[in-house]
């Protein structure tokens, strides 16, 4: 028991659920992007967190939201696609990265989502300070006018707490997620299509979409969390 | 109470623990970068936790940004025109695990991409990473 002082679990909000660690290794030919898809055995897209590295003890790794220009590696995306993990990597150079991602399931589809059963001896300790979503949800495209604009997502904290972002749309006839990496002013360019911006202020998360196309798929949008935080 | 009408424990999935946090800091400003020049800067944190993923919470103040903003993810650029003209400056902040397990980096490279010379006014940019693992796990 480290400090009884320390539980801070409520029941007001859930918990991200984690489904999977997925592993994989790409090795780049030089100059060209080079592909690798993986397997989950998942009946779902997951939402991903992750990191990459170019040692496979890890010793020094991005998140998957780095998305190169680091290491000698010109590029790195990873893409839910359905049942599988696909990771681009490009390099001038010859490199093997190495990726560990984590799968969790998307908020609202908890329910559906078949039982994990390598990951399915969850114990609730109340020693362990767990990950809360105070908020969550998928902005659909498709629901707004094309042309650039901005999805509020209002929230009432005395903090401006953590968040993720993930964007989504249909690729190959099955959905396909990925993290994205904030930027504000500079227009984030997906690996497809879309293009999403993010930031949060103080009472806020601004979601924007500068895709001037009208949509009629129903899985171009943005999941996002919205994370409780400890006293 | 807020986004949410029931609480939903599923166990046949994991959830997710945190075991560390770590705080990094920069601030500067007040310095003229000429066009395609940079400067960077660096801070270091030491982290207990080798094996873990991360949740970055990225706080940048900046007179042109009109206030402070969040941002999260690794990487994160922002772009913005110095008051009173159409001249630009970017920031790239990027957060690497170093070579010694569990030590952290903050790197933030302040660019003039564009022409002509930019004043670059003073900047905060605080960093948070939060490191969880499978709950589950040892």
């Amino acid at each position: 028991m480290q400090d009884p002082r320390n539980f801070k679990f409520s029941s007001d909000y859930t918990l991200p659920t984690y489904a999977k660690m997925v592993t994989c290794q790409v090795t780049t030919t030089p100059n060209q992007t080079t592909s690798v898809s993986v397997n989950t055995g998942l009946g779902f897209t997951p939402l991903v967190m992750g990191m990459w590295s170019t040692d496979s003890n890890f010793t020094k790794s991005f998140d998957i939201t780095v998305d190169g220009f680091v290491e000698d590696i010109s590029s790195v995306s990873v893409t839910a696609i359905g049942g599988t993990i696909k990771c681009d990597v490009s390099s001038g150079f010859a490199k093997t990265v190495y990726f560990k991602i984590y799968c969790m399931i998307p908020p609202g589809e908890e329910d559906f989502a078949p039982p994990v059963f390598d990951t399915s001896n969850f114990m609730f300790n109340s020693e362990d300070d767990y990950l809360q979503v105070y908020k969550s949800g998928f902005v659909k495209w498709k629901d707004y006018p094309t042309g650039v604009y901005s999805v509020e997502v209002p929230y009432v904290l005395d903090y401006i707490p953590k968040f993720r972002v993930w964007a989504s749309e249909t690729i190959d006839g099955e959905k396909a997620i990925w993290p994205v990496h904030s930027s504000i002013y500079e227009m984030y360019i997906s690996p497809y299509t879309n293009i999403v911006q993010y930031i949060m202020n103080s009472n806020k998360l601004v979601l924007r979409n500068f895709s001037r196309n009208a949509t009629t798929d129903e899985n171009a949008g943005c999941y996002y969390q919205i994370y409780t935080e400890e006293a | 109470m807020a986004g949410y009408d029931r609480f939903i424990l599923n166990t046949d999935y994991d959830a997710i623990k945190k075991v560390g946090e770590v705080q990094m800091s920069i601030s500067g400003g007040n310095f003229d970068l000429s066009a395609g020049a940079y400067k960077e800067f660096n801070a270091n944190a030491d982290a207990s936790y080798g094996v873990a993923f991360e949740i970055y919470s990225i706080r940048v103040s900046d007179s042109n940004l009109g206030g402070e903003v969040a941002l999260t993810g690794a990487r994160c650029v922002l772009e913005h025109t110095e008051a009173g003209n159409n001249k630009y400056y970017d920031y790239n902040i990027i957060i690497q695990k170093g070579t010694v397990a569990g030590k952290y980096t903050l790197r933030v490279t302040i660019r003039n991409q564009y022409s002509g010379t930019v004043h670059v006014p003073q900047f905060v940019v605080n960093a948070k990473i939060t490191l969880y693992i499978p709950a589950s796990s040892n």
